[in-house]
């Protein structure tokens, strides 16, 4: 039986009962990993060694109740484990092995799940295709001639393709949640603050949040229950009790109200992928739930992109201004200090991320400040306010992931960027990031085969209703073991 | 806004201490090209008079101090084995003062 594409329940119950030790499934999914890594290029490294000595010390010991004993699993490369190459999926990092362990691969570990391998991203979690690791394309394994998305491709990719149940990943503005949509898998983005980000390589931190991929979302309320928690080594972790949430997710939905947003969702411009949404949500409706379309103000919801696009590359420029290779990274010798950093740096980033960075750092030049970066400061803000005054009648809003299924490599930038399907359709999910709010995304509908999802979003701190909602609708869908 | 000037975006690129060739600036002045013509709708369309920059999402104050307390740091032969180059247990690099 193959164990590794069962829910975290079932793959312990097994260990519980004997019927598979913890060897054999890291053995799995590493034999599984090395197959994916020829179609679709999901790992940096397959860290084969480590993951079978701990399997087998595990192996010596009871299966305690925690689910995740003896669980394989697959970290973004963007994560800082210790004595294990972590770069960031860039040239400037590739040969950075760290030496200490982010606070969330140290709780993940603690609970005695183990690592298989670190996943390719785009380069420094900056794009949203999986086109840009310095060690090639991730292509999705559900069609290889398609991409998989991003910025976290490769530890979707794995658990698409049923190497790991679950991977973790990070979302700064839809990371997690539109590869999830694209691969057909479940994509959970907690509350900004809930979960430390020590030893997450920062893009932008005011954005930035630790979130994972599950095959299901009792998985992901599991995952969350581990993960969640003060910690002091993250100055902007919040200083709360730490929530179990997973117990009491019972998929109730009947009697909640959710709100559509009518000028996104009817950006969706092919009609049949309209029309499996639209029977999708006359279902919610069976099921008790009240479903409005609501009118929001179209001029302010244009603006997401924008004010992504100034935040987000205005922090990361700021960010990665330590990456100069002498302390630590791939460093290029030249003619003095100065030519070696610029060196290091031309040879270390790729086009793209050289790009932003030079975006990032004129909208912080003086006399760019007030009309870009603080007006897209105060921008945010007006979104925010608007979204918490929808989630003050609402239980949550519930939009398509994305606008169609996964593009196909052929189709390359043949998008326009300034249409109303590209700035809200496939970019309303960074509002998520924007207010810091608890946001999953689960498979929903199928067009021509192949999956997109539906994306839940709900008020800051209210991860279990999020993951409640997502459970109730994941059940009428009819979701993944 | 008017139009960026490649020679703007090279000494922009060279302040961050990376180059790029003539083809990538290229591309990048078009990226600036739509970005700025957004950011000048957006400046029309949207009003944002009195309202206050949101800078995290939300509004709370974090502490920033710990308590101070001896914790055990690394190794310096751990914190080391990164750089490029070490020479009796720090980090070499070009003579910077002429």
């Amino acid at each position: 039986m193959d164990y590794l594409n069962q829910s975290l329940e079932t793959i312990h119950q097994a260990l519980k009962d004997k019927k598979v030790t913890v060897t054999e499934l890291v053995k799995e999914a590493i034999n599984k990993a090395k197959k994916l890594q020829e179609t679709c290029n999901a790992f940096v490294t397959i860290d084969e060694d480590n993951a079978l000595n701990q399997a087998k010390e595990l192996d010596n010991k009871e299966v305690t109740d925690n689910l995740l004993f003896g669980i394989p699993m697959a970290i973004k490369d963007n994560y800082s484990t210790k004595d294990v190459l972590s770069t960031g999926s860039s040239n400037i990092l590739n040969n950075y092995v760290p030496i200490f362990e982010s606070q969330a691969t140290s709780l993940l570990k603690d609970a005695n799940a183990i690592s298989i391998g670190k996943t390719v991203l785009d380069e420094l979690a900056m794009g949203g295709s999986g086109l840009t690791g310095h060690t090639g394309v991730v292509k999705n394994p559900l069609d290889t001639n398609r991409l998989i998305g991003g910025s976290s491709a490769g530890s979707c990719a794995a658990v698409v393709a049923g190497v790991i149940p679950f991977a973790l990943g990070s979302d700064t503005g839809d990371s997690v949640r539109k590869p999830a949509s694209l691969g057909g898998i479940v994509g959970f983005k907690p509350t900004w603050g809930r979960i430390s980000r020590y030893g997450l390589y920062p893009f932008a931190p005011s954005l930035d949040t630790v979130a994972f991929f599950t095959r299901n979302v009792k998985d992901s309320a599991y995952i969350f229950d581990v993960l969640n928690g003060y910690d002091n080594k993250d100055m902007t972790c919040f200083n709360l009790e730490k929530e179990i949430v997973y117990d009491s997710i019972n998929g109730t939905i009947k009697g909640k109200k959710i709100a559509v947003l009518k000028e996104i969702y009817e950006t969706i411009s092919n009609p049949e992928i309209k029309k499996e949404f639209d029977e999708f949500f006359e279902n919610v409706k069976k099921q008790g739930v009240q479903v409005d379309l609501i009118s929001i103000d179209k001029k302010l919801y244009d603006t997401i992109y924008s004010t992504y696009m100034i935040l987000s590359c205005s922090e990361a420029t700021s960010n990665n201004a330590n990456l100069d290779g002498i302390n630590f990274g791939n460093y290029v010798e030249a003619n003095g200090v100065d030519a070696s950093v610029i060196a290091t740096r031309s040879k270390g980033f790729s086009e793209l991320i050289k790009r932003r960075f030079v975006i990032g750092s004129y909208i912080l030049s003086k006399e760019n400040q007030e009309k870009l970066f603080i007006k897209a400061k105060k921008l945010r803000r007006l979104i925010v306010e608007d979204v918490n005054r929808i989630l003050d009648s609402y239980d949550a809003i519930v939009l398509p992931a994305s606008g169609n299924v996964a593009p196909l490599f052929k189709q390359g930038n043949d998008v326009d960027r300034l249409s109303d399907e590209y700035l809200l359709l496939e970019n309303h999910m960074a509002i998520g990031n924007f207010g810091g709010f608890p946001s999953i995304t689960i498979p929903c509908i199928k067009y021509q085969g192949l999956p997109i999802g539906i994306n839940i979003t709900g008020k800051a701190f209210k991860d279990k209703d999020v993951l409640n909602l997502a459970y109730g609708l994941e059940s009428m869908i009819g979701g993944k073991k | 806004m008017e139009k960026i000037s490649i020679e703007k975006l090279k000494e922009l690129a060279l302040n961050l201490k990376f180059d790029m060739d003539e083809k990538q600036y290229q591309t990048l002045q078009d990226e600036f090209d739509i970005m700025l013509r957004q950011m000048e709708a957006i400046n029309k369309t949207v009003d944002t008079t009195n309202v206050e920059p949101m800078s995290f999402p939300f509004d709370v104050c974090f502490s920033y101090l710990r308590d101070d307390e001896i914790v055990e740091e690394s190794p310096r032969d751990e914190i080391l084995r990164n750089a490029n180059k070490v020479v009796e247990g720090q980090i070499q690099i070009h003579k910077v003062v002429e």
